[in-house]
């Protein structure tokens, strides 16, 4: 028999499990409710070897892998989140049996609570902008030439060797690109000013890479928000009303997601490293927000 | 999953159009103030949340944060290929045409 484990995508509070009913989770398992207490695990059973430490190095490389695992959590997630206030747990949190989920919940118990009673009520809205930036080297050429033509400072042209010209170039194209850089970071900082009031909590994404993206123009903000319910209306109106008027600007509003950016960063790392041998040890430095 | 985008909104004098009322309408089309999420979602946006966010527990097979960068970087190239420009990534066909 397949030695087995438990996948778990969020914790709630205890709800009908019947809900979960057509659900199918990572790898097309059923979905079901871990734990006894005032707490649940949304979790699935699923054959330990498809998640353990091996699998799961090789697969996350696997592009395939990672989007079905990745595209049948967040199903499940966002279905849990559309009955109750529901923490996302990590990708791939993987437990060796429904005991050490129980065990799990009753040691974050406090925590759990706390993080759900604020995001109760609460949706997490993204809002990403792109701005163009002037990186053509045409404009840098133009700046760099004028700065640096042996003509315009006679005094400097017998001095200036060919390399460092080029070095002095060089700089004034980049300080020609970080100026445009630095216009368009400061729209980012401006729609993110607009929009914090209206929410509870910000947390600032890492900036998406345009090959990833497949978006022109650099993303100067990747912001989630945390708005409560009954403000979301006016959250959207005004991303909506920050689109005008900013040639050169796009906003893109996704959402609303369930707390992804806004699950706290839960235990300290060492806190489950207990007697069990087959505990593998993580960077600890690494699992925190930032 | 509602993903109200408006990039793709732009008419041809870069303007955006007025898209307010269908804006609230996708994204907060709602039952219980949650949207059904059937529209897709943007990898890229999931990775940011599934990989970045959420709690993170220590489990009993650990993810380890160094490994989700690696994955984050040895994928990038991958994932290019799987814009939302492309329905589908895992189809036989040639995703440079």
């Amino acid at each position: 028999m397949t030695e087995q484990a438990v996948y778990v995508y969020a914790v709630a509070r205890p709800f009908d499990a019947g809900a979960l009913e057509p659900l199918r989770g990572v790898d097309g398992t059923p979905v079901g409710l871990v734990g006894r207490g005032d707490l649940v695990a949304v979790a699935s059973h699923v054959p330990l070897h498809r998640f353990d430490e091996a699998a799961l190095k090789a697969n996350l490389e696997d592009l395939r892998w990672l989007e079905g695992v990745a595209r049948a959590h967040h199903a499940v997630v966002d279905a849990v989140a559309r009955h109750t206030a529901a923490l996302p747990l990590r990708l791939a949190t993987v437990y060796h049996s429904d005991e050490r989920v129980d065990t799990m919940l009753e040691q974050q118990r406090a925590a759990f609570g706390a993080a759900l009673d604020r995001i109760t009520g609460r949706l997490e809205w993204g809002v990403k902008v792109y701005a163009d930036v002037d990186s053509s080297p045409a404009s840098g050429t133009t700046a760099a030439a004028a700065a640096d033509d042996p003509a315009d400072d006679p005094a400097d042209a017998s001095a200036v060797s060919p390399g460092r010209a080029y070095l002095r170039r060089r700089q004034t194209q980049r300080q020609a690109r970080d100026r445009s850089w630095e216009q368009a970071a400061e729209v980012g900082r401006q729609v993110d000013a607009a929009l914090a009031p209206l929410a509870e909590d910000v947390r600032r994404h890492r900036a998406q890479d345009p090959k990833l993206s497949g978006q022109p123009g650099e993303n100067v903000l990747n912001a989630a928000y945390l708005v409560r319910k009954e403000d979301s209306d006016a959250f959207v109106a005004h991303v909506h009303e920050l689109l005008g008027d900013r040639p050169g600007v796009r906003v893109e509003l996704t959402g609303p997601w369930a707390p992804y950016s806004f699950a706290p960063a839960g235990e300290p790392a060492d806190a489950q490293h207990t007697t069990e041998p087959d505990v593998l040890e993580s960077d600890p430095a690494g699992q925190g927000r930032p | 999953m509602t993903r109200a985008t408006l990039v793709d909104r732009q008419d041809a004098d870069g303007h955006y159009a007025d898209r307010h009322d269908e804006l609230q309408a996708e994204s907060l089309r709602s039952d219980d103030d949650f949207p059904l999420a059937n529209r897709e979602v943007s990898l890229v946006d999931l990775l940011d949340r599934l990989l970045a966010g959420g709690v993170v527990l220590t489990g009993d097979v650990t993810l380890a944060i160094a490994d989700v960068d690696l994955v984050r970087i040895s994928l990038r190239a991958l994932i290019v290929s799987v814009r939302a420009d492309i329905p589908s990534p895992f189809q036989s066909r040639d995703p440079f045409q």
